[in-house]
């Protein structure tokens, strides 16, 4: 197994009487594609400056390919686009890119080409002689994912990419943190944006109070696999045992509630079907079929609501 | 990498104007210095009653080294404006949070970031020194003993309080910082007030405070240093002493005893002290 290009481990962290984190320990993988997931004040922005090497932990350890993230040699495959962040107003946002490019160590050769790469990359070739000044929200959001990538990263942390961010931009980001997985580049995604997360990451990491409340696949956060809501015309109590192959059944009334098992909840439309096909070759009548899963947006509010909130 | 921070600190400077304000204001300084300089010299010269030496000990001396003053004040108030959101601006801010995660040390961003205030203030100072002095030679002939000494000492003061200022930057907000900043500077320069009364009154007691206050603030007594190389040369015995050996002189903001070594090495000493402990406050610091 690959080395991991980020390790945190036990990681405490007190500011004066206020703890916020208390013992957060994650990993992630070359190429893999991590959300963050927490409420306010959850430690999760706590969690990302001490992987940036911005804050100090109080215990624990936090390693970027292997070396200590305090140490400026890890930071060189990193790209990172803090939350709260703002740009020289003074400089254009060509000059902004080129000075995050020259600090990323591209070499002066490549640095104009790469410069004007990343700007149209992130939609803003044509505005890169402008100063930032003159950007408005969204734009510096895109300025910041180009200074985050400009330097090839293989460990790109980006916290909120797309807070200010209209729909098509947050499509565009999208698209790019896809393609930039795509080429082997891990990404740390701290949103609140359930769907960006769902959408993009491979697994998400639950943060509440400063402790990992979760750590998995969004299907296992999500819980059980796909649900299928079917409706008869006559229910009775052959139905529930020529479908228990496909997962569990409960009938209630004409209404029957299936939670797919293995293998069928990887392939909830060929089992849509295959249920339909059972249905229909008995007496029972098939007067409708959905699918549904429980949303990731339901489970997050679930498990950051229970517990010991 | 060549010194991306430092090109970045003087990139802004300009980018701010704060540069083109910077000179505008030395201009006006020197205009209206060389226009009082000439009038005055005018009324004096030819007057029977002022001999040649006195003109070039009352105007070349005495305006000369006032203007300097002048010019040393608007240096340090430049050089404290430089540093006091020097670091504070940029983390309050955010413009850090994404440049000191990049493969550069902490130090080194701190270390280029104030050499770029430095050099600053430190042109900013010859530049404006050197303005004043030519006004001074080219109406007067005026000479005075080390125009080297001068402005190693002024520079000297611009980078002391550049340097106390970043390292309160690192630690304090930018206008926490400049509150503090100006009541150092403040201070300094009551302590070399108190010294002067002291020295003239003949009292230790005050003469001792206006020392201690000079080694802990030094910036005051770095002018003082200074504007005994600024007077004119030759200036002839019992004209550059008016307190009885001490070396005072006629007026509170200048001297002209030349300074210790041990005093200009002291200042240099506590300048580096106080570098190490910026660097190490910002390495520290949580961002």
């Amino acid at each position: 197994m690959s080395e991991p290009v980020l390790a945190a481990d036990r990681l405490t962290k007190a500011y004066g009487q206020t703890i916020a984190l208390r013992g957060i320990t994650l990993t992630v993988a070359p190429g893999e594609a991590v959300g963050l997931l927490g409420p306010n004040g959850a430690g999760k922005t706590t969690t990302v400056k001490i992987l940036t090497g911005l804050v100090r932990p109080s215990s624990g350890t936090a390693r970027l390919f292997g070396l200590p993230a305090t140490d400026p040699r890890a930071r060189v495959k990193l790209g990172y686009l803090p939350e709260l962040f703002r740009f020289p107003d003074w400089m254009t946002g060509a000059q902004v890119v080129a000075f995050h490019a020259e600090l990323a160590g591209v070499s002066g050769a490549d640095r104009a080409a790469r410069v004007a790469e990343v700007l149209d990359l992130v939609g803003l070739g044509a505005r890169g002689g402008d100063r930032v000044s003159a950007y408005s929200k969204g734009m510096s959001q895109r300025l910041g994912l180009a200074q985050a990538i400009v330097g090839r990263p293989e460990l790109l942390l980006l916290d909120e990419p797309t807070s200010a961010l209209d729909p098509v931009g947050r499509r565009d980001v999208r698209e790019l943190v896809t393609a930039l997985k795509a080429d082997g580049v891990a990404v740390v995604l701290n949103s609140h944006l359930l769907s960006e997360v769902e959408r993009v990451c491979d697994r998400v990491v639950v943060i509440d109070k400063g402790h990992v409340k979760f750590s998995g696949s969004l299907d296992q956060l999500t819980g059980e696999g796909p649900t299928l809501h079917v409706s008869v015309g006559r229910a009775d109590d052959d139905l529930a045992p020529a479908l228990a192959e496909f997962g569990r059944v409960s009938v209630s009334g004409s209404d029957v509630q299936l939670t797919l098992g293995p293998p069928w909840d990887d392939a909830p439309d060929e089992a849509s079907e295959q249920v339909a096909a059972a249905v229909t070759r008995g007496p029972w009548g098939l007067r409708g079929l959905v699918v549904s899963r429980a949303s990731l947006e339901d489970a997050f509010v679930a498990m950051v609501s229970g517990g010991d909130r | 990498m060549r010194l991306p921070i430092f090109r970045a600190t003087l990139g802004e400077a300009l980018g701010r104007k704060i540069v083109l304000w910077g000179w505008i204001a030395s201009f006006v300084l020197v205009a209206l210095f060389a226009v009082g300089f000439v009038l005055l010299y005018g009324q004096i010269n030819g007057n029977e009653t002022f001999s040649a030496t006195a003109q070039r000990v009352v105007i070349g001396g005495l305006l000369t080294v006032l203007g300097l003053y002048v010019g040393s004040f608007l240096s340090a108030f430049l050089a404290m404006m430089l540093a006091a959101g020097s670091v504070s601006t940029d983390v309050d801010s955010g413009v850090l949070q994404a440049v000191v995660v990049r493969p550069l040390p902490r130090w080194r961003w701190y270390l280029e970031r104030w050499a770029g205030l430095v050099a600053m203030s430190v042109v900013y100072v010859v530049v404006l020194t050197l303005a004043v002095l030519l006004v001074a030679h080219l109406v007067s002939g005026y000479q005075p003993v080390s125009i080297a000494a001068l402005l190693a000492l002024l520079a000297l003061q611009v980078t002391f309080l550049v340097t106390v200022g970043m390292l309160l930057s690192s630690r304090l907000s930018s206008v926490a910082t400049g509150v503090v900043l100006f009541l150092y500077f403040g201070i300094a320069w009551l302590g070399g007030f108190i010294g002067w009364i002291g020295k003239l009154a003949g009292k230790t007691a005050l003469d001792t405070i206006g020392t201690v206050v000079s080694l802990v603030a030094p910036s005051d007594a770095l002018w003082k240093a200074a504007s005994s190389y600024a007077l004119p040369q030759g200036i002839p015995a019992g004209l550059d002493d008016t307190s009885g050996g001490s070396g005072v002189g006629a007026l509170p903001f200048l001297s002209t005893l030349e300074p210790s070594p041990w005093f200009v090495g002291w200042a240099v000493l506590l300048a580096v002290a106080l570098l190490v402990l910026g660097v190490r406050a910002f390495s520290r610091r949580d961002l």
